[in-house]
């Protein structure tokens, strides 16, 4: 007893320790004008418009693929929601050398792909979108599919009978029901796509005011000026706890 | 607008396999015991189920044919449901429940809610409780406002599924009325699935017996509950009924044994006995009673003033006797008792 609520302690001092370096360093009393800055702002910009744009891929991609998982049984299931799944486990380093394989110039779609408006990707802001849903659209698809499970189907067959067309129950019926579902997907979705960086270097680089967003300003800040670094780092951690106390009625239970 | 139905569906082990055809002019009652195949029969009436066979004809529209694969989705069917368990949308209010169907099918949002919010008062639900969502309703409340949610739609065809089951013994004989009543004003053709007997002779004209996917009866009320042909709707209406072969003055029954009756049959027949001609004994009677036969008294409830009485012999049977008696004969301790019905009050007709 008395070993195992050591090693508890020791597990948590590892998780709250490195919190708690992160505040004492950091400079609370120029922390205005470090966020105030120019590059700062840019990378803050960037994350915000980059972030949404990823949710906003993920809602209209992940959101119809998650109710074919759910809903339509074909062969293959299994593996095409571990594949969906993969980027969750899959080093995003790794999905960064990926997207470079399929969307890069010289890529599986994209030498054809960059004739055409809109690309290429790699090194632009929409690479940036793409290399950030690519991460983070899992954890959407995840939290719907398991919403649309557990939703009693006998209330899309009951606005069935009163005449509503499939995409009417859709939006009248199954969103709202599968809403709670839906909202803690996106907000975990989103909050990936924020601090994703692996991935966003590697297929869509670090450059300042176009595809530097916040993780990859930290990073490159860390060597030049800690202090922003250490300030932009705050901000990211302010935004996961308030989207943790968002979903705590789902996950962290009531006690 | 006459509805014309062969249903086959297969579903589990479920084989539904009937031809049922209800008029405008009435109220069909669909009966049975539990699993026999009466919700599946509304889902495939409703297009929630495809046909394996048959086919639904509403009027001149044929609404589905397993042959042809025909097959209208039903939100293409102007048939509405009154769901067992109401299944109202939890997120919407009474009022927008109601006016669903109306959206749905084109109506103006405040044109809808106008129209629901006179649904809701015709079927007496207070105003009160319009915005009010169903999580805050009573059952009864929430059944009326099912109800209102079907009619709303003008449907051709209203099925409703044991509407009463939901609700509390309170609020029933209430929402009986108020369902009664608004039956007899809908236009188109009505069918209620029930397993309650009270319900189906209250709310309908003419009663379907399903049982184990097939129709085991049909006809008005009055006919199916004096001459039930299956031991469920004899149970159902708390009489005997015994199946066997005619032979003269004699019905043989598949145990062995047989009643002596006063009537002369021949072939398959029915004989019905009401409990109150069954007389007990505690010893070997010694009336003019034609057919007496041993058993012993397994149950014993009582129902007001009398108090019934389950013989386990060959056959089974149940008695009915005043409870002075029932104390007096020492049925509530079991035991070895004689049965004797006579040959006049068994009621004999063919099979």
């Amino acid at each position: 007893m008395k070993r195992t609520a050591l090693l508890a302690g020791a597990g948590m001092a590892l998780m709250v320790l490195p919190l708690a370096g992160l505040l004492q360093r950091a400079p609370w009393s120029t922390l205005g004008t470090e966020l105030a800055s120019r590059e700062a702002r840019d990378a803050l910009g960037l994350s915000l418009v980059s972030s949404l744009g990823a949710l906003a891929v993920s809602v209209v991609l992940g959101v119809p693929l998650a109710w074919i998982l759910a809903r339509v049984p074909f062969p293959g299931r299994a593996l095409v929601r571990a594949l969906v799944m993969l980027p969750m486990v899959l080093p995003p380093v790794v999905g960064g050398v990926a997207l470079l394989s399929a969307f890069g110039r010289r890529g599986l779609l994209g030498s054809w792909l960059g004739s055409l408006p809109g690309f290429p990707l790699p090194f632009t802001l929409r690479g940036v979108v793409l290399a950030q849903a690519f991460v983070a659209m899992p954890f959407l698809v995840v939290a719907t599919e398991a919403g649309l499970r557990q939703l009693d189907r006998r209330h899309e067959e009951a606005a069935a009978t009163l005449g509503a067309r499939p995409w009417r129950r859709f939006r009248t019926v199954t969103v709202p029901l599968i809403a709670p579902s839906l909202a803690a997907g996106a907000a975990l979705c989103w909050a990936r796509a924020l601090g994703e960086f692996g991935a966003t270097i590697t297929f869509a680089g670090n450059l300042p005011g176009r595809t530097r967003t916040l993780p990859t300003a930290i990073y490159a800040g860390l060597q030049t000026r800690p202090e922003g670094a250490v300030a932009l780092s705050l901000v990211l951690l302010a935004v996961c706890l308030a989207v943790l106390v968002a979903l705590r009625g789902r996950w962290l239970g009531t006690t | 607008m006459t509805l014309v139905a062969e249903v086959g569906v297969r579903l589990g082990a479920l084989d539904l396999d009937l031809a049922l055809e209800a008029s405008p002019d009435e109220v069909v009652a669909v009966v049975g015991p539990n699993g026999a195949g009466k919700s599946t029969l509304l889902r495939a009436l409703a297009g929630l189920v495809r046909l394996g066979r048959g086919r639904i004809v509403l009027g001149d529209r044929v609404l589905a044919d397993a042959r042809t694969g025909a097959h209208v989705a039903p939100e293409g069917r102007r048939v509405a449901v009154v769901f067992q368990d109401t299944l109202l949308f939890p997120h919407l209010s009474a009022l927008d429940n109601v006016a669903y169907g109306l959206r749905a099918r084109g109506a103006g949002r405040a044109d809808a809610r106008r129209r629901g919010g006179d649904w809701l008062g015709r079927v007496g639900l207070a105003v009160d409780h319009h915005h009010s969502r169903p999580g805050r309703l009573s059952g009864g409340q929430a059944q009326r406002v099912a109800l209102a949610r079907a009619l709303a739609t003008e449907p051709e065809l209203l099925l409703l599924d044991e509407p009463l089951s939901a609700v509390d013994a309170a609020a029933k004989g209430h929402l009986r009325r108020v369902l009664r009543e608004r039956l007899a004003v809908t236009p188109g053709v009505r069918l209620v699935v029930t397993h309650d007997p009270v319900d189906a002779m209250t709310l309908a004209d003419r009663l379907v017996v399903v049982e184990d996917g097939r129709v085991t009866q049909e006809g008005p009320i009055a006919e199916v509950t004096t001459r039930p042909r299956s031991a469920w709707v004899a149970r159902l209406v708390g009489l005997n009924l015994f199946r066997g072969r005619g032979e003269g003055g004699r019905l043989v029954l598949p145990g062995g044994s047989a009643l002596t009756v006063a009537t002369t049959v021949e072939g398959p027949a029915f004989a019905l006995v009401h409990p109150r001609a069954v007389t007990l004994h505690r010893r070997p009677p010694e009336s003019s009673a034609r057919n007496a036969w041993a058993g012993r008294a397994a149950g014993l409830h009582f129902e007001g003033d009398r108090a019934r009485v389950e013989v386990d012999g060959t056959p089974p049977i149940v008695a009915e006797v005043t409870p002075a008696a029932a104390t007096e004969l020492r049925l509530a301790e079991g035991g070895r008792v004689w049965v004797s019905v006579k040959a006049t009050e068994i009621d004999v007709y063919p099979g």
